[in-house]
């Protein structure tokens, strides 16, 4: 899952750098307010601690073997925001040591594998976990699924990361200036190893390690509970945000229901269906038009094909980033505002 | 082998009866072990070229730092073969004046990453996904196939594409590598904290890698441990357990480890200040150094105007 260098272009590395820095930073400030002084020490052990589980080689079928990520389980252990500055300290110092991941693909890869699979896993397991006590079923259930879906995520985020690149640079004569597999064929590439294999290991050992240490060391994770505000934190804002978590994913769900219905709704209409409704193209419509070109057009993928179900897909897309835009505006207003009318 | 220049042969050679003797289902303790040891030795061929006598060991890091990243950056910038092979070429030069084996350089940047990249690329040098000009044609148009009703055959822009991602990632690594075995650890993370990167960062980056080492060593030896006692067959189940038990003993070790090294810390007059023996100054040489090179990426860039 390391993206090497010359894969990606930069004007996807370097906005991933900076969309890493500010989370690094944020997670730095969540450690520093738990950890106090020690903050240094800790992080830098649990990084240490995820670079040699990342060195494991784990036996499959045959005389194989494959390598976990452990991220989702660093995230159980150690809460969410320790656990992306030490997968990201792993992450650089593979890069800039071994040469395993590329150095303008750090802030990428960071961003897959040290924000997003532990900060989703982490999520899931939260939710699925709820209240129930450490190492019973429900717990060791939660932990596999949780790191079974967030090495998913992270493949699939790789996959994106990747297929867009077809679609954003080209040449002038269409030829690929980087990546050049479209989504058609990274998502299923990535998908079918991950969905089918290396997801069940990494949710065997994350559950096979959890287990060990809820039965020789339960007091490591108590104390992390207790220290790490941010894992309370975390669990109970999704406990009392449940059901707007719920309605929004269903809406989302719902959206491609609007595919039953035939022509564009009222008033949305394209220049083409203009000129057919009232003969003609109003002058001032037809110089605006071109201003914007929107990254999805009609709410679709356009290497997904014109398939029901990929129609589909890119209309959940669509609304996945619509809503996560919007939520992000409304969080980052509130974040800027609060001190303000928190005084008042 | 890069350990062979610093470690006498027979210590690197296998008990071969033994190793062919080994259980199918203890692979992944040998992989296991093969892959830890290689950090040591890493590690240790990193530091003693470091420490040789050469153009770029003399350099301050932070130069060599910077300009290893504007030249990563060109080259994933530029779209044409010429840029990515003549800084390749400058690698080349850099790596022989600093003493650098070019075999070894060769062989760790183009030989693991690029040719991988290079065989997944493979399909799309076909027609099928980037189409372009004729340059071998595997299936005619003529043929009846139902799947390649325009033909098959590698197309000019296909291998454009496949040859411009497999030069990028080798030149990249290359760079990379020179870096590495030219500046030691602590000199690198000395030239971050110079270059104002923050000081929790370096802090961070300079324990993690000193503690990389020590629970390296404890998973080694937990692994080697486990192997020598291992007799008959275990079935998966039973390794995959060990494993699992292995990491979490690991955490158990590291959680304990970090309050005691905090304790030192705190015993030695720890004081979030980044504190090094060695007081980098940026030299006559490095300001040569940095002006030649502005004066050769200027040189490419009016060459790529030109062409």
């Amino acid at each position: 899952m390391h993206i090497p260098d010359g894969y990606l272009s930069p004007q996807t590395t370097i906005p991933a750098l900076i969309v890493m820095s500010t989370i690094w930073y944020l997670a730095f400030r969540k450690v520093k307010l738990a950890h106090n002084q020690q903050s240094i020490p800790t992080i830098a052990l649990c990084a240490a601690f995820s670079f040699v589980i990342m060195m494991f080689n784990i036996p499959v079928a045959g005389g194989s073997s494959a390598h976990a990520v452990g991220a989702v389980l660093v995230a159980i252990l150690v809460g969410p925001a320790l656990a992306i500055l030490a997968i990201s300290t792993t992450l650089i110092i593979q890069a800039l040591i071994f040469g395993d991941g590329g150095v303008l693909t750090i802030g990428v890869n960071c961003f897959n594998m040290a924000f997003l699979m532990p900060v989703c896993g982490y999520a899931i397991y939260r939710l699925i976990s709820g209240a129930s006590t450490l190492g019973s079923r429900r717990n060791l259930v939660a932990t596999f699924i949780a790191s079974y879906a967030g090495i998913n995520l992270a493949a699939l985020a790789t996959a994106i990361e990747m297929g867009i690149q077809p679609l954003l640079f080209t040449s002038p004569n269409g030829t690929p200036l980087y990546g050049f597999y479209p989504l058609g064929v990274t998502i299923p590439a990535m998908m079918f190893v991950h969905l089918l294999f290396a997801g069940i290991l990494e949710g065997l050992i994350s559950t096979l390690a959890l287990s060990y240490v809820v039965k020789f060391a339960p007091h490591l994770l108590n104390q992390t509970n207790r220290t790490l505000g941010s894992k309370i934190i975390a669990g109970s804002w999704l406990s009392r945000n449940k059901t707007l978590i719920i309605t929004t994913t269903l809406i989302i769900c719902m959206t491609p229901l609007g595919l039953l219905a035939g022509g564009s709704a009222y008033g949305e209409w394209g220049l083409d269906e203009v000129k057919q409704l009232i003969g003609y193209i109003p002058s001032g419509m037809a110089k605006t038009a071109d201003l914007w070109h929107a990254i999805l057009p009609d709410y679709t993928l356009p290497v997904l094909g014109d398939s029901a179900i990929s129609q589909s897909f890119g209309y959940i897309l669509s609304a996945l980033i619509g809503v996560s835009l919007i939520a992000g505006l409304i969080i980052i207003t509130h974040r800027l505002t609060k001190n303000s009318y928190s005084k008042n | 082998m890069c350990q062979a220049e610093l470690i006498p042969s027979w210590l690197l050679q296998n008990e071969r009866g033994l190793v062919n003797k080994t259980p199918q289902r203890l692979n992944f303790l040998r992989r296991s072990i093969t892959h830890l040891s290689k950090i040591f030795s890493e590690e240790i061929y990193f530091n003693r070229t470091a420490d040789r006598q050469g153009l770029l060991q003399a350099i301050d890091p932070r130069a060599k730092l910077i300009l290893i990243l504007i030249f990563i950056l060109i080259i994933n910038c530029s779209h044409t073969f010429t840029i990515p092979l003549v800084l390749f070429a400058i690698t080349l030069v850099y790596a022989k004046l600093s003493h650098i084996s070019l075999t070894q350089l060769t062989r760790r940047a183009w030989l693991i990453i690029p040719v991988f990249i290079l065989i997944c690329s493979t399909p799309a040098l076909f027609n099928v996904l980037i189409p372009g000009k004729v340059l071998l044609t595997v299936i005619s148009t003529n043929s009846k196939s139902q799947w390649f009703s325009h033909g098959l055959y590698i197309s000019d822009n296909g291998l454009h594409s496949v040859m411009m991602m497999f030069i990028r990632s080798g030149c990249s690594l290359s760079l990379v590598y020179l870096l590495l075995t030219t500046t030691s650890w602590n000199d690198l993370t000395k030239g971050l904290s110079l270059l104002k990167a923050p000081t929790g960062f370096i802090l961070i980056l300079s324990m993690t890698y000193r503690y990389i080492f020590l629970l390296t060593n404890c998973a080694l030896q937990m692994n080697e441990a486990r192997f020598l006692r291992t007799v008959g067959r275990l079935n998966h189940r039973e390794n995959r357990r060990f494993i699992g038990h292995s990491m979490a003993l690991l955490f158990i070790k590291s959680n304990y480890l970090a309050t005691e090294i905090f304790a030192a810390m705190r015993a030695r007059g720890f004081s979030h200040k980044i504190v090094s023996l060695k007081t980098l100054k940026l030299d006559k040489i490095d300001y040569i150094f940095m002006i030649n090179n502005g004066i050769i990426l200027l040189i490419l860039l009016a060459w790529s105007k030109i062409s």
